[in-house]
């Protein structure tokens, strides 16, 4: 219409950018406010949701931006507030993967909090936001210092998050041991990025790339040659980030916390952080180091990382009777997979890093229906082990058939969305010349079958006089939204793959 | 009108969702499932009236209809790829589609308000609401499909839910032996579809009807490549003689009629038996174009099984498989119309055939339901005065399936015998070129005869069971209805088919959209109207012959006379009375032989095997326990091996987590060190 300003005249765009960083931030202070005057928590997790979800549509509203979405066209997208936020496809993929996972943890969490968290029933909703906004700022920046405050916000809140139970001795050693394990990790991660920092004299990863490629007046030294200073911040980076995806061999935290954590919490531990650190993982060493003798170097490195998870992941979690534990193993091996896509993104960019953003988002959404499950069985009986889940089948039907067929999933057997993540990964693998990775790959996923196949074999097959379960409409929720997804991502799968296709193009 | 174009998809997804509701609250709903059921389907039906009328709104669109290129509205998307192969997925209307629609939804509404009686105090009646609506769906998607590939997964559903209903009574033997027996017969014809299908996508890379449309009369210029289609388009009709029951798989239809009535009705009577034919004629642009064998072998596949089982059915005696030895003669016709060209012919024929066998079975089971369960025609009698409404709606279906003129049958039948008059095709020898017109009039003489014998003998006359008539009462209002809505379509779809309308409103809209199914370009026989004439009098004589032979050998001859003829005819009768002991040949072949076969082995095992094995027993007792030995020590000790090295591995690996966190962050010091070290070293 001539002679009206649009809406999107108005707004400053670097409001719109960070818009759902925002709804996120002015939600959990929200929350904060009326925890102190409502006796009604319940209603309050409705407002958490609400603005979860809110953000969730608002990143379609920033994607539509017109100067946004002309940059994204032209491949130069736009970058605000100082170089340190920016707009592409990658952040709006990722955020938008990463508000699911926080919807999805909030609902399967109603009941369990409810009934565990009763003095800090608020509290965990509100460290959650707080962990899900460090995590959206991880994946939607080009600047070292954004990405590690970021990431130290997640890692902080995920501490808390772990010894949320106060009372409870396995859950107050769980948020220790990630604690004093996790502040290393961060020291050794942040000593890692100064050393590139000094080597480089820029915290911004496309001028980190020129400089480290030559082209840059900063530092004159640099060149494409493999200083002893770089070395080690390669080194200390790749150690720093292996722990923070729990990858073999930083991976001894894991169980532990993972069993000892409460259950909705693992769950979370399991989706959200380890899928915001891949994502800060690609930006960091393709979009910074991903330049002539260093790709070599790290993709190697990763590929190791990659090979040892999968296969000491599924192979330990052949050995375990409790279900959280082997679950963490479980996970320990998918971020092998996922690592695969990883080290293969070193060398055939676009198809490297579709596959792991697409695996990220099919691994989610299965993963937390099976957590979804883990959650009822646990706050209802407090049953934690394989053997708790005889006869699943007949105490509720739904559970052990969507079981199935998540398990199903990330075996990686067709028609699912695992079968569909596993051929991208398997086919960037192979692209990029790692062929004896993709072949391992697909090894390690017949161990799987193992340890999943014990857990259909108790909840079908095995007799039980345990009673059949009572209703949660929080996780029947869950985990009818998870199974939704798992068969509308593979009958849909086009959009997506699309979607991850050109959110990869950019990153560069 | 739009609307309902664009929301066509809603035809196949009420059907499933009822299903699914029905199952969903089978606890709730119990003796109520007709409810949903009923309404569900009668919003289906007007829907279809919807669809069919903004059809013939737009005769513009109707373009090619043979090869439905330019469907008047379809939806589809990119499902997936498979290398350079792409598939899509979806739904499109076009003229044939239009039609087809209204007549599986009436004939479903009907067949489901007729159960609520006829399946009054069933333990099941949910599970039969849900598996009919499900079928439904599955008749509707075949229809609706744009592409082979869910045209296979349509096929398939309803192969699963005629399974499900032959064998509603699971209770007793006959039920549970048909519904195997369906299943696995059609299974045979399926597997050569299944293969037919991989070789048409290879071939042309293709599925969609539009794709192929174009694709297939450039491919056949390569006489390998036409070799090959012609063989993928020979398998996938095995598809279709599994399906629609054709000679040598028809084996299974008779024994399909121990599920309930109403599902024989709409099974396997007018449409599923009838997507073998829908599938020849959707797929014409691959049979039209391929080398003419093919169709050739479908004529003669086709006019075979008509005159085959309408011998058959003469000498039945149970009135439900007099019902389905016909629709296995009518079937074939159908096919030998498609095989013959007949394109126009074949596909009238399965519209009103859909009509007056659905009338005719609902009829049939009125009477069973009027007669206590009785199926026996020689039982009845003299029914027309006890079961009125069911006695004048069945003399509709049966005046349509004998071919008396003005009824549907007639037209259609009229139609496909011109066909065959004119038939040419250059893969048959000349003297061979009239053999399925003779056959076909030979089964329309036939057809009059059988059908008027079963009705003379279940209506007429005097009761041969005089306690079952006595007790014989009229079927409740939910019953007659339905009857007397299908008899609507049966008695008058057929002038539809006439040059009649033409005369009176060529331009209207609906006057143009029949014509483009009469005048197909390139198909147009052109018969003249002298030739015409001499056809439907040949017709109408055969039909007024056997109705008149039919009439003569029940009413005028008595039993005793009839009784010697018979005897005098032994192995004629004892060949046609015994089903031409296919049923007994496949026993023979399928059963005995692998019997025999092992009896034969078990011989030899005995005989030859064991004496050797004697021999060289004593030698391999020595041999066997230093074997064992070897086994014990070697073989096994590496086959657990393996078992062993991924325990022991994940053993090993699970104690590094002690849970001490001094050894963690020692370890952690470890690998950093270590891999400072990596990435120096490596290359």
């Amino acid at each position: 219409m001539p002679g009206v300003l649009s809406w999107s005249q108005l707004v400053n765009p670097s409001y719109v950018a960070i818009l759902p960083h925002l709804i996120i931030t002015a939600t959990l202070l929200v929350v904060i406010v009326l925890d102190v005057y409502f006796k009604e928590k319940r209603s309050l997790v409705w407002v958490t949701l609400a603005g979860v979800v809110l953000a969730m549509l608002s990143i379609w509203y920033t994607a539509s931006d017109p100067k946004i979405q002309a940059a994204i066209a032209g491949g130069q997208p736009l970058e605000f507030w100082g170089d340190m936020i920016i707009a592409d496809g990658f952040t709006f993929f990722m955020n938008g993967v990463l508000l699911g996972i926080a919807a999805l943890i909030i609902l399967l969490s109603t009941d369990y909090v409810a009934k565990f968290l009763r003095g800090a029933h608020m509290e965990f909703y509100e460290i959650i936001l707080a962990t899900t906004l460090g995590m959206m700022f991880m994946v939607s920046s080009r600047d070292l210092l954004t990405i590690y405050i970021g990431l130290e916000l997640t890692s902080i809140s995920s501490y808390v998050l772990a010894g949320v139970l106060r009372k409870d001795a396995r859950s107050n050693e769980a948020g220790l041991k990630y604690f004093l394990t996790g502040a290393v990790a961060s020291a050794v991660l942040l000593f890692g990025l100064s050393l590139i920092f000094g080597a480089t004299g820029t915290t911004r990863l496309p001028e980190i790339a020129a400089a480290l490629a030559g082209g840059s007046h900063v530092v004159a030294a640099a060149g494409p040659a493999l200083t002893p200073l770089l070395v080690a911040g390669m080194a200390f980076m790749i150690v720093g980030f292996a722990f923070k995806v729990a990858a073999v061999p930083m991976h001894l935290w894991a169980p532990d916390v993972y069993e000892g954590a409460p259950t909705p919490v693992t769950a979370f531990f399991s989706a959200g952080p380890k899928g915001a650190a891949m994502a800060a993982i690609l930006r960091v060493f393709v979009g910074g180091l991903g330049v002539a003798p260093f790709t070599d170097k790290w993709t190697l490195m990763w590929a190791a990382a990659a090979a040892l998870s999968m296969t000491i992941g599924n192979l330990v979690a052949l050995q375990q009777t409790n279900i959280k534990r082997m679950m963490a193993y479980s996970s320990i091996a998918q971020a092998g997979y996922i690592l695969v896509g990883v080290a293969a993104s070193g060398l055939q960019t676009a198809e490297g890093i579709s596959s792991v953003l697409f695996y990220v988002m099919a691994y989610a959404v299965t993963n937390l229906g099976i957590f979804a499950v883990l959650t009822h069985m646990d706050q209802e009986g407090g049953w934690v082990d394989v053997e708790n889940y005889a006869g699943l089948a007949k105490r509720n039907p739904l559970y052990a058939w969507a079981m199935l067929l998540f398990f199903v999933s990330l075996i990686g057997i067709p028609p699912t969305v695992g079968f569909l993540g596993k051929v991208f990964l398997f086919r960037a693998a192979s692209a990029a010349g790692y062929l004896w990775l993709a072949v391992l790959m697909a090894v390690n996923s017949v161990i799987s079958v193992g340890y999943y196949y014990r857990v259909v074999k108790v909840m079908f097959l095995d007799p039980s006089d345990y009673p059949s379960l009572q209703r949660s409409s929080g996780i029947s929720a869950t985990v009818v939204l998870s199974l939704i997804g798992v068969v509308a991502f593979t009958i849909f799968a086009n959009p997506f793959v699309q979607w991850t296709a050109q959110s990869a193009a950019l990153l560069q | 009108m739009d609307f309902f174009l664009n929301t066509a998809w809603v035809i196949a997804a009420l059907p499933l969702a009822v299903s699914a509701l029905i199952a969903m609250f089978a606890g709730v709903l119990r003796d109520r499932a007709w409810i949903p059921g009923t309404i569900g389907m009668l919003i289906t039906f007007l829907w279809s009236v919807g669809v069919l009328a903004a059809v013939i709104a737009q005769p513009s669109a109707a373009g090619d209809v043979m090869f439905n290129t330019v469907p008047a509205w379809k939806a589809s998307f990119h499902w997936a790829d498979f290398g350079p192969y792409e598939m899509h997925m979806g739904f499109q209307v076009d003229n044939l589609t239009a039609l087809m629609l209204p007549m599986i939804t009436l004939v479903s509404f009907a067949v489901q308000l007729y159960s609520s009686a006829y399946m009054h105090g069933d333990k099941r009646i949910p599970r039969f609401y849900s598996a009919l609506n499900l079928f439904t769906m599955g008749m509707l998607v075949l229809v609706l499909a744009d592409n082979l590939f869910l045209l296979l997964v349509a096929w398939e559903i309803m192969g699963l839910c005629s399974y499900l209903l032959i064998g509603h009574w699971y209770e007793q033997a006959w039920p549970r032996y048909g519904q195997i027996k369906a299943f696995l017969t059609t299974r045979v014809g399926d597997i050569g579809m299944m293969v037919g299908i991989f070789i048409v996508f290879f071939a042309a890379r293709d599925l969609t009807w539009a794709g192929l449309a174009e694709k297939v009369p450039a491919l056949v210029q390569d006489p390998a490549m036409a070799g090959l289609l012609a063989l993928g388009a020979f398998l996938i009709f095995t598809g279709a003689i599994g399906k629609s029951a054709q000679f040598p798989l028809h084996t299974w239809l008779p024994d399909a009629m121990a599920g309930p009535t109403p599902g024989s009705a709409i099974i396997h009577a007018a449409t599923m038996v009838a997507a073998g034919v829908y599938l020849v004629g959707r797929a014409f642009m691959i049979y039209g174009n391929v080398p003419a064998w093919v169709l050739a072998v479908v004529a003669f596949v086709g006019a075979f099984t008509s005159l085959f089982a309408a011998s058959i059915a003469t000498l039945r005696w149970d009135i439900k498989e007099v019902l389905a030895y016909s629709t296995i003669s009518q079937l074939g016709y159908m096919i030998m119309a498609i095989g013959l060209g007949g394109w126009t012919s074949g596909n009238f024929h399965l519209l009103t055939h859909a009509f007056f066998k659905a009338l005719l079975f609902l009829a049939a089971g009125s009477v069973i339901h009027a007669h206590h369960h009785n199926q026996l025609l020689h039982k009845m009698g003299g029914l027309r005065k006890k079961i009125p409404i069911t006695f004048w709606t069945w003399m509709v279906g049966y005046a349509a399936l004998a071919g008396v003129p003005g009824f549907s049958g007639f037209f259609s039948k009229d139609g496909l015998l011109a066909d065959a008059w004119v038939w040419s095709n250059p893969a048959v020898p000349a003297w061979a070129l009239k053999l399925p017109f003779i056959m076909a009039l030979t089964t329309a003489f036939l057809t009059a005869y059988y059908m008027t014998r079963a009705t003379y003998l279940a209506f007429f006359g005097q009761p041969r069971d005089a306690e079952l008539y006595e007790q014989a009462h009229e079927s409740p209002r939910a019953m007659t209805i339905p009857l007397v809505i299908l008899a609507v379509p049966a008695a008058l779809f057929g002038w539809l088919g006439t040059p009649l309308f033409h005369h009176f409103a060529p331009s209207a809209d609906w006057m143009v959209f029949i014509q483009n199914f009469l005048h197909l370009p390139g198909l147009d026989h052109h018969v003249d109207f002298s030739t015409e004439v001499m056809i439907t009098g040949m017709a109408t004589a055969a039909g007024l012959l056997g109705i008149f032979l039919g009439w003569y050998m029940y009413a005028v001859v008595r039993p005793e006379t009839r009784a010697s003829w018979i005897a005098r005819l032994k192995p004629v009768y004892t060949l046609i009375r015994n089903k031409y002991y296919v049923d007994e040949f496949y026993d023979l072949v399928a059963i005995r032989t692998t019997q025999a076969v092992s009896r034969a082995v078990n011989w030899f095992d005995i005989n030859v095997v064991d004496g050797l094995v004697n021999l060289t027993g004593t030698i391999s007792v020595y041999a066997s326990e230093a074997a064992a030995w070897f086994d014990k020590h070697v073989v096994d000790a590496l086959v657990t091996m393996w078992a062993d090295i991924a325990r022991g591995l994940g053993a090993f690996f699970r104690r590094l987590s002690t849970g001490y966190v001094q050894q963690y962050m020692f370890t952690f010091l470890v690998m950093l060190v270590a891999s400072v070290v990596l990435v120096q070293v490596i290359r």
